[in-house]
């Protein structure tokens, strides 16, 4: 993206107030205690074991470690994921 | 997400996924955009959910990311009926229910008669039958109720209409008849002639030409209403019919004892009880001989039943009562008032309906012997018409 359309972008967001995801592409999480999470926006797997869940976000991506982690629903852009979540970590590419 | 009822119906499995890009293999399954869920990881496996037709779809993509795949769980309609087909003598005995029920509810069971009564059922059963209505035919096959209704008709003159209903396996058929007016007795040409000795009071001739005036005194066997009309050269012979009364003359010799004797209860009496086995009776209550010297007996039986059917076992109860004779001695003038009664109603049942006693007069009477004698004398009013055949040719 262009650093002229970028600060549009965040221009138009701020003028407006519309959330940040819908103008930037952005994952939106919802975290439900420690049991749900509940990942909108994703582009894929990455990796997936019991303890730890890599998620391919628009820009870099999202480790997910916990215990017992189980994918309820998975479909193309939404990721619903239980288990005990211990802790939500962003990685830069 | 929950299994959802579409899952089921749709069938879904449970697969382990084996190999080392199962991460891969997930990513492309999203874009082929498949349905799965509930993803796990056990140890060197990934298990999940799929529906079944997309399961099918995963063959190429195993091979692209080299995987591979078994199934651990299967779920929904297609692995029950699949089940059940394995079962084929159940599956046979439900379609054979179905169709037994089926078959068996559409053939004419019952043909209901009703609303005839001169009529008789089995006429009109018959006559459905030639209609093509009876037991053990397909429904299918019976004609339009409108249609039977009119056949029926038709073969049944005496029913004036005809209804025809179809319900589940029974075909009522409902009858309306007509009255048919009596038929009338065939009369042979006839005279009404005077039954008694008699002074007419009253003539009423229905058809015939009356021989009689009111005040005539006729005898027995005259003619009142001849059947014969016309004179002697055109005359037709007819059934007289006519009502003729007259005043007609009683006597009665009567007499009547002035010692009158009743039969009285005392007022003691004893019971008896026996019970009943069919004819026999065994007596429980009431044992030894009776001291009345002339006694009555009420005999009252009591049977078991249930509805319409009298067991043959019951109870009978017998009162014995002590009757006595009693005399009494009437006045002459009661003795007199009861041979009137006597009398009379003797002469009513003489004279017939409709008539009249217009006088009465004791003509003699005396005591002797104890005992009223009295001669009687009664002017009733009543009909004299009878019948006498005209012979023909005469």
């Amino acid at each position: 993206m262009h650093r002229l359309q970028r600060r549009l972008r965040r221009f138009t967001a701020s003028v407006l107030d519309l959330p940040q995801d819908v103008i930037f592409d952005l994952p939106r999480v919802t975290m439900v205690g420690n049991m749900q999470l509940y990942i909108e926006n994703h582009r894929g797997v990455l990796h997936f074991s019991s303890s730890q869940l890599r998620l391919q976000l628009s820009v870099g991506n999202m480790e997910v470690t916990g215990e017992q982690l189980v994918i309820r629903t998975i479909l193309p852009e939404e990721v619903l994921i239980e288990g005990t979540i211990q802790d939500i970590r962003y990685l830069p590419e | 997400m929950r299994t959802g009822s579409l899952e089921w119906w749709l069938g879904y499995i449970q697969i382990a996924i084996r190999g080392d890009h199962v991460e891969a293999l997930i990513n492309r399954m999203l874009q082929a955009r498949m349905r799965f869920w509930q993803m796990e990881r056990e140890e060197d496996e990934l298990m999940l959910y799929i529906r079944l037709s997309h399961f099918y779809k995963l063959r190429p993509l195993l091979k692209q990311t080299g995987c591979r795949v078994h199934v651990t769980e299967r779920h929904g309609v297609p692995f029950e009926l699949e089940r059940l087909s394995s079962r084929k003598v159940f599956i046979s005995g439900v379609i054979f229910f179905v169709l037994g029920l089926y078959v068996l509810s559409s053939l004419v069971w019952r043909v209901d008669v009703s609303g005839n009564q001169e009529l008789s059922t089995d006429k009109v059963i018959q006559a459905a039958h030639a209609a093509g209505v009876y037991p053990l035919q397909w429904k299918l096959r019976l004609p339009e109720p409108d249609e039977i209704a009119y056949q029926l008709s038709r073969d049944l003159p005496e029913a004036s209409w005809i209804g025809v209903e179809l319900k589940g396996t029974t075909v009522r058929i409902h009858i309306v008849e007509s009255t048919i007016p009596e038929e009338q007795k065939l009369k042979s040409p006839r005279h009404v002639i005077a039954t008694h000795d008699a002074v007419i009071t009253n003539i009423h001739a229905v058809r015939g030409l009356p021989k009689v005036r009111v005040h005539d005194r006729v005898r027995k066997g005259d003619l009142l209403i001849s059947g014969i009309l016309g004179d002697e050269e055109h005359s037709e012979i007819v059934v007289a019919d006519g009502r003729v009364e007259g005043l007609v003359w009683y006597e009665y010799e009567l007499a009547i004892p002035l010692k009158q004797k009743h039969r009285v209860y005392t007022g003691s009496s004893t019971n008896r009880k026996y019970i009943l086995f069919g004819g026999r009776a065994l007596k429980v209550k009431g044992y030894g001989e009776t001291t009345f010297p002339e006694q009555d007996l009420i005999q009252e039986v009591y049977k078991w039943s249930w509805r319409k059917f009298k067991l043959p076992i019951g109870w009978m109860e017998e009162k014995v009562l002590e009757v006595q004779e009693e005399e009494a001695l009437l006045s002459v003038e009661e003795a007199k008032q009861i041979a009137l009664q006597q009398a009379r109603a003797d002469l009513l049942l003489k004279a017939g309906e409709n008539a009249d006693i217009q006088e009465q007069n004791v003509l003699h009477e005396r005591t002797e012997n104890g005992k009223v004698y009295m001669k009687a004398h009664f002017e009733v009013n009543q009909t004299i018409s009878g019948e006498q055949v005209i012979v023909q040719g005469e």
